[in-house]
């Protein structure tokens, strides 16, 4: 019968235990990040084949009626169309990302994480799902093009007019719009975690300021066309590597705003 | 259990109640400390004071590895002991509050001797 | 014995307002510590200083002898159970069960389960449907299935009935028992669980202004009562915290008494009886009043 003070994982100094490996501190934020399958996976999943399903049918009905009108003397013009549907995961993945930082930030902390494993862990989520649904989109614009669109010549996942259509470019592309999405909205969420309202009045009317001033420049200057040139060249693929530019910086301003930031709730 | 004085006092009387009524028999084992803490709701540091008390009394004894027995003869010593104690402990406020009523001495023994079973 | 926490000048200012003001502690090694003090006295602060989560104005605080802050060493032994926890979207009980043993080394996912059946938690319920009540269980079973060396409690029980608080204190004590650790329990409870408390620590207004152990302090003080001449006598040359009369009778709070003192008391017909944890800390911090106190 001893009195209760010996520490559980203390050492014999009484002293701070030795530290985890950070490996497996960021695969406990990543668990924690992706333990909810059906935040990250089914909902998505299941709204992108209802939009699909409906995209489809859409097309169904138009290329009746078109062919109705052939029929009747007018003229059958059945075009290879891009409706851009793939974009509805992109803007899906920003509001992942945004909760990610928004509603684990202050569980993780109090279950004993630092703000480093919580950015770095956060950061890597960001990346295995941009890899991941990238994946999916190069895949199934692989699928849409040996079924001839569906069977409807409707392109939903890849952009042929882009070269989007081939597994390579749309990898490509696709992780890199993600991973832009999902750094931009988790940086946008590190601002209110630290800075609350405060924080987003002087973010929006900073990035206002910014977006105006740049373009009343660019205005000025008479140098559009030196911006669309410069699109131009870069071409589909060079602006979305461009696009890093701005993930970098989304991502680092998010690991630095967190590195200090205070759990409120 | 609370009569204002420290918790781990009131807890080491309690136990020392229990080896005067027969509760705990000399050389008979007592609960742990985690289970007189868990009865009483109690912080076990709590628990432990009362019966270190106990120990240094030499009431109880601890064997290791096993648990606490209470000492041979504890029991008489503890009678005794309250024996002695009893006139203030009991006898002085029975005459304040008989005062208080009114009670005389003589109506006083009298009343002890009708209640008491013979 | 080690000292778990320790605080040194400790200050959190946020403008003009001290949050925490100079404030200096010690928490010894596996002891259950109570963080007394009314809503906005700073409590919240404290413990998020403790935690890593706050970052002092000036002085410094220790955890296990480091400083907590971005401490993946001290962090991993802390487990900061908080008042009004956000979840992530759409967490489910069960999600959070499956989540925490990655964050706690020590994590008993047995216990857990047995906790979640005894709270009566549905697992497949979503967090935010829950109940306030049931919202605090939740955190109070990932506080005692973490086993974490640093356990934290911020208000564990908002919401939940007096059975269900009982059941807390109950598992705490057990729990603690097999498995010692140092948790520090902030309430404003306090007489609940002034017995639980080896402990307590009194702040106010960013002060502390009471850190003694708690049989100590319920040692310091007693009340007797009886008709109001009698009490006077027998107080008269005493040190009077409270005095309270009710037509003859009356009541008054004194420093502890010998045991020839009690004889004396009881044969002058007056009832000596405890003072409340909480009635003491009142009297003895200056008077804050709890004018509120309910869960």
């Amino acid at each position: 019968m001893t009195a209760p003070t010996t520490p559980v994982t203390t050492d014999a100094r009484g002293g701070a235990p030795a530290s985890r490996p950070l490996t497996t501190r960021i695969a406990a934020i990543l668990r924690l990040q992706t333990a909810n399958v059906a935040n990250i996976l089914v909902w998505p999943l299941a709204v992108l084949v209802f939009i699909l399903f409906i995209n489809v049918a859409i097309s169904e009905i138009i290329q009746q009626a078109t062919t109705n009108a052939a029929e009747a003397g007018g003229e059958a013009d059945i075009t290879i169309t891009f409706n851009g549907g793939v974009a509805f995961l992109y803007i899906y993945m920003l509001i992942i990302a945004v909760q990610a930082v928004y509603l684990s930030f202050s569980l993780a902390l109090g279950w004993g994480a630092t703000r480093r494993d919580f950015a770095v862990g956060t950061l890597t989520f960001f990346v295995l799902m941009s890899a991941a649904y990238a994946l999916l989109i190069a895949t199934l614009a692989q699928v849409e093009q040996a079924t001839s669109g569906w069977g409807r010549e409707l392109r939903f996942f890849g952009d042929p007019s882009l070269g989007l259509d081939e597994f390579a470019p749309a990898l490509l592309f696709s992780f890199l719009i993600l991973l832009l999405f999902m750094s931009v909205g988790g940086a946008v969420a590190s601002v209110y975690v630290r800075w609350r309202a405060t924080g987003m009045y002087v973010f929006w009317a900073g990035l206002a300021i910014i977006v105006v001033g740049a373009a009343a420049l660019i205005g000025y200057t008479d140098n559009w066309g030196t911006v669309g040139q410069f699109f131009a060249d870069a071409g589909v693929l060079g602006t979305a590597l461009w696009t890093l530019v701005l993930t970098a910086t989304a991502t680092l301003a998010l690991y630095l705003v967190l590195r200090w930031a205070t759990p409120r709730d | 259990m609370d009569d204002g004085r420290p918790i781990f006092l009131q807890l080491a009387e309690r136990i020392e109640d229990g080896i005067i009524d027969g509760t705990y028999p000399d050389e008979g084992q007592l609960p742990s400390i985690n289970e007189f803490a868990a009865f009483h709701r109690i912080n076990p540091a709590t628990a432990l004071k009362g019966i270190t008390r106990l120990v240094d009394a030499g009431l109880v004894y601890k064997r290791r590895g096993v648990g606490m027995f209470v000492a041979a003869g504890a029991r008489d010593r503890l009678l005794a002991a309250r024996r002695e104690r009893f006139a203030d402990s009991h006898i002085a406020p029975l005459l304040a509050e008989a005062q208080t009523l009114g009670l005389t001495t003589d109506e006083l023994i009298d009343l002890i001797r009708k209640d008491t079973p013979s | 014995m080690t000292l778990t926490v320790e605080a040194h000048g400790l200050t959190k200012r946020y403008g003009s307002l001290h949050a925490v003001n100079d404030v200096s502690f010690a928490i010894p090694g596996g002891s259950i510590v109570g963080l007394l003090g009314r809503n906005g006295a700073g409590k919240t602060t404290l413990m998020q200083l403790i935690t890593g989560q706050e970052l002092a104005t000036t002085g410094d605080v220790r955890v296990l002898g480091e400083n907590p802050v971005e401490n993946p060493r001290v962090m991993s032994t802390l487990c900061f159970v908080k008042e009004a926890q956000k979840y992530p979207e759409d967490f489910r009980v069960r999600h959070v069960m499956s989540v925490a043993p990655r964050f706690f080394p020590n994590w008993d996912a047995e216990y857990a389960e047995r906790l979640v059946d005894e709270f009566r938690l549905n697992r497949k319920q979503r967090i935010k449907k829950l109940s306030r009540g049931q919202l605090s269980s939740v955190g109070i079973i990932v506080g005692l299935a973490s086993r974490a060396p640093v356990t934290i409690f911020d208000e564990p029980y908002l919401g939940l009935d007096a059975i269900a608080r009982q059941n807390f204190y109950d598992h705490l004590l057990a729990d603690y028992s097999e498995n010692p650790r140092t948790i520090i329990l902030s309430t404003h409870l306090i007489d609940e669980v002034a017995n639980l408390l080896e402990h307590a620590i009194v702040i106010d207004d960013g002060r502390i202004v009471l850190d003694a152990p708690v049989d100590e302090l319920r040692a310091s003080a007693v009340t007797v009562s009886g008709p109001a001449s009698a009490v006077d006598a027998f107080v008269a040359a005493r040190d009077v915290m409270h005095h309270q009369t009710l037509g003859g009778l009356a009541t008054a709070t004194i420093s502890a008494l010998s045991d020839a003192d009690r004889v004396t008391a009881t044969a002058a017909g007056l009832e000596v009886g405890p003072v409340s944890l909480q009635q003491l800390i009142i009297r003895r911090s200056g008077g804050w009043t709890t004018e509120e106190v309910s869960a």
